[in-house]
């Protein structure tokens, strides 16, 4: 496997399986930044996705490893879906903004039909709100380092440790409640 | 076992999950298993990406440098165009209509084509003798 020098050197000479190689290895990491930011349909985001890599490779020359490339792609897309969630603030991103910060309108029969304590995670990870749930995905899906983090996040260190704290002890709260509310369930029934 | 703090359940399996370290679950504290299974979640990825899209978004990009190119061709044309129109007037103001009369004059002159096609032909012959030349100094040196 050729290391992330040699590749950009190839795709600054014109190669194109070259950047093809490096949109392949970046993907999902861009997909997982810009689905959690953006709120629209599937073809959305493809876009977007599409638009990030496509600056990626006319920004590629700037880019003098300070950072790994994937810290520096990352922040690209971050920034990119930042922008177009401020651009496009329609009404389903408010309406979504609102769901996500009022976890209360779910009821306890929504929650009860979840059949197991993985689908309600994962249900309720979608629920976090975006700035949680950007950090989540960096540190725990794409293994960034916390200091990588704060770099694509733009916040100190410390305001990434605390996200990320919170957000856990959320997803713990609630699975705690889920457990607590099914356990009620098969004791009434 | 002790109890211990929920910071503590996180830095641990922070360390399980992230670092590769290998820590024991702890019995005592209520919360292990339930961060567990959030833990666990948080590593799945259900991210979907289009199997076609790395080949989409290269050709795009080539496509894009492409027109790059024309574009940056298109206006370095325009460029010396407007170089040239600068020069020209600026050759006006300097020598006034008098130079500009004198080139009309010139081309008007029956001589104007024999002479053109003179300076063409001369200009072939002195470029495919330069090349003859040329060709027995390069090869010196040659086995």
């Amino acid at each position: 496997m050729i290391s992330d020098k040699q590749l950009v050197e190839q795709v600054l000479n014109g190669d194109v399986s070259a950047f093809k190689t490096l949109v392949h290895q970046h993907e999902r990491l861009v997909f997982s930044i810009v689905s959690k930011l953006v709120v629209e349909p599937k073809e959305e985001i493809e876009d977007l996705c599409q638009e990030v890599f496509l600056k990626i490779h006319q920004k590629l020359k700037s880019f003098k490893f300070q950072s790994k490339l994937s810290t520096w792609i990352a922040t690209i897309a971050h920034n990119a879906a930042l922008n177009h969630v401020k651009r496009n603030k329609s009404f389903h991103s408010e309406l979504e903004e609102t769901v996500l910060e009022n976890p209360d309108t779910e009821t306890p029969e929504s929650i009860l039909i979840m059949s197991t304590e993985a689908e309600f995670v994962r249900s309720q990870i979608d629920r976090l709100p975006p700035k949680h749930k950007i950090a989540l995905t960096l540190f725990h899906l794409n293994e960034l380092r916390i200091d990588e983090v704060s770099t694509v996040m733009n916040i100190s260190e410390g305001a990434v440790k605390v996200l990320l704290f919170r957000a856990r002890k959320q997803l713990k709260d609630r699975l705690a409640a889920y457990k607590t509310a099914r356990k009620n369930s098969h004791e009434n029934n | 076992m002790k109890t211990i703090s929920e910071e503590e359940v996180q830095a641990l399996l922070d360390a399980y999950y992230l670092g590769g370290e290998t820590v024991s679950p702890n019995q005592e504290s209520e919360d292990w298993d339930l961060y567990a299974t959030v833990y666990k979640e948080l590593a799945k990825d259900n991210t979907q990406v289009p199997s076609t899209f790395a080949n989409r978004v290269a050709v795009e990009a080539f496509y894009q440098e492409e027109r790059k190119k024309v574009l940056t061709n298109r206006l370095l044309s325009i460029a010396f165009i407007a170089v040239l129109i600068v020069l020209g007037f600026l050759c006006l103001r300097l020598f006034g209509f008098a130079i500009a009369v004198q080139v009309t004059e010139l081309l008007k002159t029956p001589f104007t084509v024999p002479i053109v096609l003179l300076v063409l032909v001369g200009f072939v012959l002195e470029t495919m003798l330069s090349k003859k030349v040329l060709k027995p100094e390069t090869s010196v040196g040659a086995p």
